[in-house]
């Protein structure tokens, strides 16, 4: 399981297994200076308390010191000891409460307390004495041995409480003693131990890792072979592609030319449409005016028709009357001549008769030829009445053809709007798909371009990326070589 | 609309013309002159003399009779008479079939007969040295003698006493050997 492990985990085992002895010896280490500590803290304490007692012995010794001298002489100048011990003596009782914990020596305290209350007392009143009763008064008193006897319990309270104290200092030195002797060896144990271990650690670490590393370095120096080569293929697809997106560049730049012109030229092509629009409106409205222009001319050929017909009709009534007239002169004609074959029948009474029906006959002869004159005009004007209404009637069939052909000429003419129209569209839609389709292309020669620098920069990337792998397998050989060296050198 | 110019000079031809009718003197000497009725016969022109005539009429409607003689085509009222027609066309020789009889000449007194013919072309007034004898070359034909030429149209005189007289005789033919 071990062999799986991996080299942070080896390596935090083993520092590990080193801190954890650490930790031990530490902590080993910290108690026996925490009880060292402590026991100097208590020691100090002792030798405060050592030193108030004896302060306050001496405290004590100068008052009394100053009350005999005063006792003896009766000079005020004998008081000054007394009086600089009175301040003192309080505060170091206090001390003394404020260090002493034990509860005998509490109550040593309090009772050496007292005797110092009671001590001052004797010597006030002694001093009190002195200076009213004289040294007579005061010497009885003194001899008495009050105050000696206060002073001798004084003393004997404060001896046992310092020899407490010196006994508790003795036990606390030897404590501490055995305390940082036992510290030394732990920490002298755990130094060893903990050498031991991570030299065994470290052993086995470095065995492990030299046999992985070697492993893996051996991998890497066969990866970063292929990479090598796979750098180096890479480079050389990034230098063909590199060359192809400027081919495609290329290509999208005349495309782009070319959309662009065909844009201008779908943009041309909808004006053109535009203005053939505008041409077809004017020619539609043109050949509306036309029409309506034929229409007019149909109706006057209409108009004309009917007169020719009506014309045609009374120039036939007129042959008729002419016929009438024709035949009147022809019967005038005949009684005429009757009238000439009467008068010569009568002989001579008949010749002044004769000369009247021949000049009758005459004028008959004239009547009928103007009536055939007459007939030759009206058929000419009824050929030519034929003839117009004929023609006018051709006429009126050749304006209703050109109505027709004006119709169909003007449904042609919509017919060219609406296709013109739908030009216009068609050429307004292929403009607008046309310039998108420019914008499509100069985003894609965009991204293209993009596309290239890419390309450049992957190229540019695999030289790296070779030089690197180049790198790299020197670097694994420099670390294999300082593997093996390592591995070679224990054996 | 102003009339044609050919139109308007022969307008004033015959306004000229019926203004001089009127004012030129009445002719009275006609004794020169011989007056002749231009018919058709058969399509062929021929001339009636109007001296030998007594009248002519549109022909009417004319009953048929019947009669052996092919040239008589029946009666008809003429003015409240009644007078026998004859078919011109049959006298002078044609075939009597097919013949129209638009016009009757009607000639002979006390007894009147009409003679049928189908076109009446007009009346001719020449100079009686126009009329002359026939060609010998030309087609010869019964009760036919003279002829005259007016505007280069040859018109055969009908002998109308012949007529008449071989009507009477009872046929054409009699009347033909009498010439």
């Amino acid at each position: 399981m071990a062999r799986s492990w991996t080299f942070g985990r080896k390596i935090a085992l083993g520092f590990g297994l080193s801190v954890a002895i650490l930790l031990a010896v530490s902590s080993v280490a910290y108690r026996s200076t925490d009880v060292l500590i402590e026991n100097n803290a208590s020691v100090a304490r002792t030798h405060l308390i050592l030193e108030d007692i004896a302060q306050l012995v001496s405290l004590l010794k100068d008052a009394e010191t100053g009350q005999r001298g005063f006792v003896i002489t009766g000079d005020e100048a004998f008081l000054q000891p007394y009086r600089d011990a009175l301040a003192p003596i309080p505060r170091t009782v206090a001390s003394l409460r404020s260090l002493v914990q034990m509860a005998d020596q509490q109550r040593r305290l309090d009772e050496a307390e007292s005797l110092v209350a009671a001590k001052l007392a004797e010597l006030q009143r002694t001093l009190d004495i002195r200076r009213t009763q004289g040294f007579e008064a005061t010497e009885k008193v003194v001899q008495a041995g009050e105050g000696k006897k206060t002073m001798d319990d004084l003393r004997t309270v404060l001896g046992a409480m310092e020899q407490v104290e010196r006994d508790l200092l003795r036990t606390r030195s030897d404590s501490a003693e055995a305390s940082a002797s036992g510290a030394k060896t732990t920490l002298a144990m755990g130094a060893l131990l903990a050498l031991v271990l991570v030299s065994i650690a470290g052993f086995i670490i470095t065995r492990s890792l030299n046999h992985q590393l070697g492993s893996a370095i051996s991998s890497i120096r066969s990866s970063s072979v292929e990479l090598q080569a796979a750098a180096t293929q890479q480079a050389s697809g990034s230098r063909e592609q590199a060359s192809a997106t400027s081919e495609v560049t290329t290509t999208i730049r005349e495309l782009l030319a070319t959309s662009r012109q065909i844009a201008e030229s779908a943009q041309r092509v909808a004006r053109i449409a535009e203005e053939t629009a505008g041409g077809a409106r004017t020619g539609d409205q043109t050949v509306q005016r036309a029409q309506e222009a034929i229409t007019g001319i149909k109706r006057q050929v209409d108009l004309i028709v009917g007169h020719m017909l009506d014309l045609g009709k009374k120039s036939q009534l007129a042959g008729g009357i002419l016929e009438i007239i024709n035949e009147l002169a022809e019967q005038t004609n005949i009684l005429a001549i009757n009238a000439s074959i009467e008068a010569a029948g009568a002989g001579e009474s008949g010749k002044r008769f004769a000369v009247v029906a021949d000049e009758i006959r005459k004028l008959a002869d004239r009547v009928g030829g103007s009536t055939k004159e007459i007939r030759g005009v009206i058929e000419d004007i009824r050929s030519s009445v034929n003839t117009t209404v004929m023609a006018t009637e051709s006429g009126t069939k050749a304006v209703d053809a050109g109505t027709r052909q004006f119709g169909e000429v003007t449904a042609s003419f919509k017919q060219i709007a609406g296709l013109v129209g739908t030009t216009t569209e068609a050429a307004r839609e292929i403009e607008l798909s046309t310039k998108q389709q420019t914008t499509a292309v100069e985003q894609v020669n965009t991204a293209i371009s993009t596309a290239a620098q890419a390309t450049k920069e992957t190229e540019a990337s695999s030289a790296q990326t070779l030089q690197t792998a180049t790198q790299l397998a020197e670097l694994s050989r420099d670390l294999m070589r300082l593997v093996q060296q390592d591995a070679a050198a224990p054996t | 609309m102003t009339a044609p110019r050919g139109l308007e000079q022969r307008l004033l031809g015959f306004r000229e013309a019926f203004d001089r009718a009127f004012a030129l003197a009445p002719a009275t000497a006609v004794e020169m002159l011989d007056d002749l009725l231009a018919i058709r016969v058969a399509g062929d022109p021929y001339a009636l003399r109007m001296r030998d005539l007594t009248g002519l009429v549109a022909s009417g409607k004319i009953v048929p009779l019947p009669s052996p003689r092919p040239e008589l085509l029946g009666v008809a009222g003429i003015r409240g008479s009644l007078v026998t027609i004859y078919s011109l066309a049959s006298l002078l020789g044609y075939g009597a079939d097919g013949q129209r009889t638009s016009w009757v000449a009607l000639a002979g007194t006390p007894q009147r007969v009409g003679l049928g013919f189908d076109d009446f072309e007009g009346f001719l007034r020449v100079q009686a040295a126009d009329v002359h004898g026939a060609d010998p070359a030309a087609r010869a034909g019964p009760h036919l003698g003279e002829v005259v030429r007016v505007r280069n149209v040859s018109h055969r005189i009908v002998d109308i006493p012949s007529t008449l007289a071989a009507i009477h005789a009872g046929g054409a033919g009699s009347s033909k050997e009498s010439r």
